[in-house]
């Protein structure tokens, strides 16, 4: 127990100087501390200096890999990877997202109903039926420069032309080994179901789809 | 090519979050674009005027329309152009507002994706072609396979309207199930009584002229589409003939055979010459030929000689295959009951006096094997009754679906027990009861209120077991759902099978290619507001060929499908092909067949002769999923063509 109106017996001047000590030792800590700030700012300050440097040798390496790659003649298409142009404002990766008439793209409108914003990156092209999706809509994508693309078809079994999701869905499990082999990460085609009530839905698989290819980086370049 | 660009306003909608401006004055410089135009609001009436009066001046080979989403104004800005003389499919329309200004808070940001978006409609409507709507001609008739009340009255309504209509029934008589039950809940009209003025109606009404019935015929084939099918149909020789035939039964009383009658479930018998059952209409006899002495080359003509009408009784009546050629055909076969012997505890099959419910139905009736006398086999009258709902129904292991009609067959039975045995007692065994609708909890609370009436909840139809001892009496075991086991004993025991779908489902569904649903009821287009249309076009479902339903439900299916048909099959007008559709580039295909595989709406045809697929117009959606299957590119998806599609990903891309 701690009984109450006990003062610690020390005398006034003791108390006086033990504080005064306090103070001091603190100062000393305070200057060290703004030394350590100096110094951290001065090397941030070099690092700005050397990244600056390594920009411009990079961006003339690039030019310099574009007009080879531009005069360079190929029969048959031939991929080749070229270094990525490195922006100085933030990537914004360029989707296509394929939508089905009926479900998606009716929760598109949904979403714009709503008024619900999400990321620009993403340019719908509107298909009667996911079934008319051809795998090769989603490679022509890529080969024109998307750094993704997203299929939205109708949830299973609410199909307008029945059973035209399904063969979406078997198609882009197919497409995904292919473009594995292409060297194209997985997690660029995106595959769900959106229905036309699934506004919010809709606007949470663009912004994570954007966040994942954004985090991804851009495709490396196809040339043909 | 010139393409005009048309952006509207919205009020502000649009503008607030995309300058326009700015996008105009990027896209003027684009290939192909030959004007830019601004339109405040391009929906309204003076919004489409000044878009038809700029169409008209500036003749624009391709439009480009950003405004609204399509699903809203599409179709009004493809008739402003059908109006002034352009072929509406050379429009395309980009989605600014919920795509764009609704969805996007940084005005510049919006302002760049309007302009990509604008890109990819620009190169896609290049590409687009003008494309022309087709028509042919219908023929406006109708057939019907099935003469229950929902076929019957929807000849009724079509034949009124004027339609020629053809009624198929499998069996001899018309009226299908209920004209066969003494009684009818809710109310317990009698079956026959309400259904014969329909019957009447039908044979002998006002527009009956419009009306042909053939009875004991099937389907054989079908071929065409909706507005043209040629169907082929068996009728089975009668051996009457139903024109002249008064039926007075005097060849009834002459015919020496008597055999078991299937109309009563072999209760009882009936002649080799008889009717299917007195009053049964069209009001003529038959001769079951396999039961007749002729059939094993006897020379009888007990009937014959016995008639009064001479022609009336043809010996020499031959199977008939005749065509008819119609628009629209009715599915409306009705239901069958199922097969209680599958639940051998409940004794049915084994035991005396364990009737199903068609079969109790027969009993109550006068025309029945009992004379409409509740009695048991040996002839007397039944003091304890059990009856036993749910039987096969809510159980995954036989029908996991409630028929729903079962409960107030069970409460008729009971009122009519009532009635008729008076102080018998009954005892009910249920799963669950349903009572829904304005009509049907009066004939429950009678059920509940009778002091000789006790109720059993049970779980499963495996909690009950029906034995019976030496003297003929039935005990039934059962355990209730709360776990509470008991015995009482019956003289007869009524079951209530679960109603499942009629016997002819599935060799009509592969022969008209209908779908079936998993419990092979016929597939409906949408189960809450298209349950009268197939998926395929022009063949409609009614009854509970489709699901358990009522008379009620049954008849107004019907009576829905018929006016589907009289809003889709009108004299003099011709039926529109859209021009959204696949078609087959011959030289190209290879004859693999995977188009045919793929369609949803078996819209494809292999052509054995060419070995090539060819694509049916009427029948195709124009989902396009036969032009992503095909390998060798050799169907085009019209206005959504593989050239147009890239161009679009190229545009919205640049």
């Amino acid at each position: 127990m701690i009984s109450k109106n006990k003062q610690p017996s020390v005398p006034d001047n003791d108390r006086l100087s033990a504080i005064e000590n306090s103070i001091s030792n603190l100062e000393q800590k305070f200057e060290a501390i703004e030394n350590g700030y100096t110094n951290v700012l001065n090397v941030t300050k070099s690092l700005a200096e050397k990244i600056g440097a390594l920009k411009d040798v990079l961006s003339d390496k690039i030019n310099a890999n574009e007009e080879r790659s531009s005069t360079h003649e190929v029969s048959q298409p031939q991929v080749i990877l070229a270094p990525v142009e490195v922006k100085s404002k933030q990537y914004e990766p360029k989707i296509v997202g394929f939508l089905c008439n009926w479900c998606s793209y009716a929760g598109a409108d949904k979403a714009g109903s709503a008024q619900i914003p999400y990321p620009t990156n993403v340019r719908i092209v509107k298909v009667m039926c996911s079934g008319r999706i051809d795998p090769e809509f989603i490679l022509k994508a890529f080969q024109e420069g998307a750094d993704g693309v997203m299929i939205l078809a109708c949830h299973p079994g609410d199909c307008h032309y029945k059973e035209g999701n399904y063969r979406a869905a078997q198609r882009y499990q197919m497409l995904k080994k292919l473009l594995n082999q292409y060297g194209i990460e997985q997690d660029r085609c995106y595959f769900d179901y959106v229905s036309a009530g699934e506004g919010e839905k809709f606007v949470r698989l663009i912004t994570e789809t954007v966040a994942k290819v954004k985090s991804l980086g851009p495709l490396k370049v196809l040339v043909e | 090519m010139k393409v005009g660009v048309y952006l509207c306003e919205c009020g502000t909608n649009i503008t607030e979050k995309v300058d326009l401006d700015q996008v105009s004055a990027t896209i003027s410089e684009l290939d192909n674009v030959g004007y830019v135009s601004k339109i405040g609001l391009m929906c309204s009436y003076d919004g489409v005027s000044v878009f038809e009066d700029d169409l008209q001046k500036q003749k624009p080979d391709r439009v480009v329309v950003a405004a609204c989403s399509p699903r809203d104004h599409e179709a009004t800005f493809m008739k402003a152009m059908t109006k002034v003389g352009i072929n509406q499919y050379l429009m395309q329309m980009v989605n600014f507002r919920e795509q764009l200004s609704w969805v996007t808070e940084d005005k510049q940001a919006a302002t760049d994706k309007a302009i990509v978006m604008l890109k990819g409609a620009i190169a896609r409507v290049v590409q687009q072609e003008a494309l022309e709507k087709k028509s042919i001609t219908m023929n406006n008739d109708v057939l019907i396979i099935g003469a229950g009340p929902a076929g019957l009255k929807a000849a009724l309504t079509l034949a009124e309207a004027d339609r020629k209509v053809t009624i198929i029934e499998k069996s001899p008589m018309i009226g299908g199930l209920p004209v066969r039950y003494e009684e009818l809940f809710p109310k317990m009209e009698c079956g026959p009584c309400m259904l014969e003025p329909i019957e009447h109606e039908i044979l002998h009404g006002d527009h009956a002229e419009n009306i042909e019935i053939i009875t004991q015929a099937e389907l054989k084939e079908v071929k065409g589409f909706y507005g043209n099918f040629i169907a082929k149909i068996i009728k089975a020789p009668r051996y009457v003939d139903t024109e002249i035939c008064i039926g007075c039964a005097e060849c009834v009383g002459a015919c020496p055979v008597s055999v078991k009658n299937p109309m009563n479930s072999n209760m009882n018998e009936k002649k080799a010459m008889d009717f299917t059952f007195f009053g049964a209409l069209p009001n003529a006899t038959y001769i079951d030929y396999e039961a007749c002495l002729r059939s094993k080359g006897e020379s009888c003509e007990a009937c014959k000689t016995a008639c009064p009408i001479e022609g009336a009784v043809i010996f020499d009546d031959k199977e008939e295959i005749i065509e008819k050629n119609v628009g629209a055909i009715l599915l409306a076969i009705g239901t069958q009951l199922y097969d209680a012997t599958l639940l051998p505890n409940l004794g049915y099959g084994a035991l005396k006096d364990v009737v199903t419910s068609y079969e109790f139905e027969r009993i109550l009736s006068s025309g029945g094997p009992t004379g409409g006398q509740i009695l048991k086999s040996n002839g007397d009258i039944p003091k304890s009754i059990a009856i036993i709902h749910c039987v096969g129904s809510l159980d995954e292991n036989h029908k996991s679906y409630c028929s729903g009609t079962c409960c107030q067959t069970g409460f008729k039975f009971a009122h009519e027990l009532h009635h008729k045995v008076g102080e018998s007692t009954i005892t009910h065994f249920y799963k669950q009861l349903v009572f829904p609708g304005k009509s049907d909890y009066p004939l429950y609370k009678n059920a509940m209120n009778n002091s000789h009436a006790k109720f059993v909840n049970y779980l499963s139809t495996s909690d009950i077991n029906v034995v019976e001892n030496k003297k003929g009496v039935k005990t039934i075991s059962y355990k209730d759902v709360s776990g509470i086991s008991g015995e009482i004993e019956a003289d007869m025991i009524i079951l209530l099978p679960a109603t499942i779908p009629g016997l002819d489902n599935e060799s009509l569904s592969s022969l008209l290619e209908v779908n079936l649903d998993k419990e092979g009821f016929f597939e409906e287009l949408h189960g809450l507001v298209d349950s009268v249309r197939s998926k395929v076009k022009g063949i409609f479902v009614a009854g509970s060929c489709q699901s358990p339903t009522d008379i009620k439900g049954a008849v107004n299916q019907g009576v829905a499908a018929a006016g589907y048909m009289l809003s889709g099959l009108v004299p003099g007008r011709k039926l529109e092909i859209e021009p959204i559709v696949a078609e087959v580039i011959e030289d190209k295909c290879a004859g693999c067949h995977v188009c045919v595989l793929v369609c949803p709406y078996k819209a494809i045809q292999f052509n054995e002769e060419t070995k090539k697929s060819s694509i049916n117009a009427v029948l195709c959606q124009g989902c396009g999923t036969c032009v992503s299957a095909c390998p060798a590119n050799a169907i085009i998806g019209h206005h959504f063509t593989k050239e147009e599609i890239y161009e679009e990903i190229r545009g919205v891309l640049s």
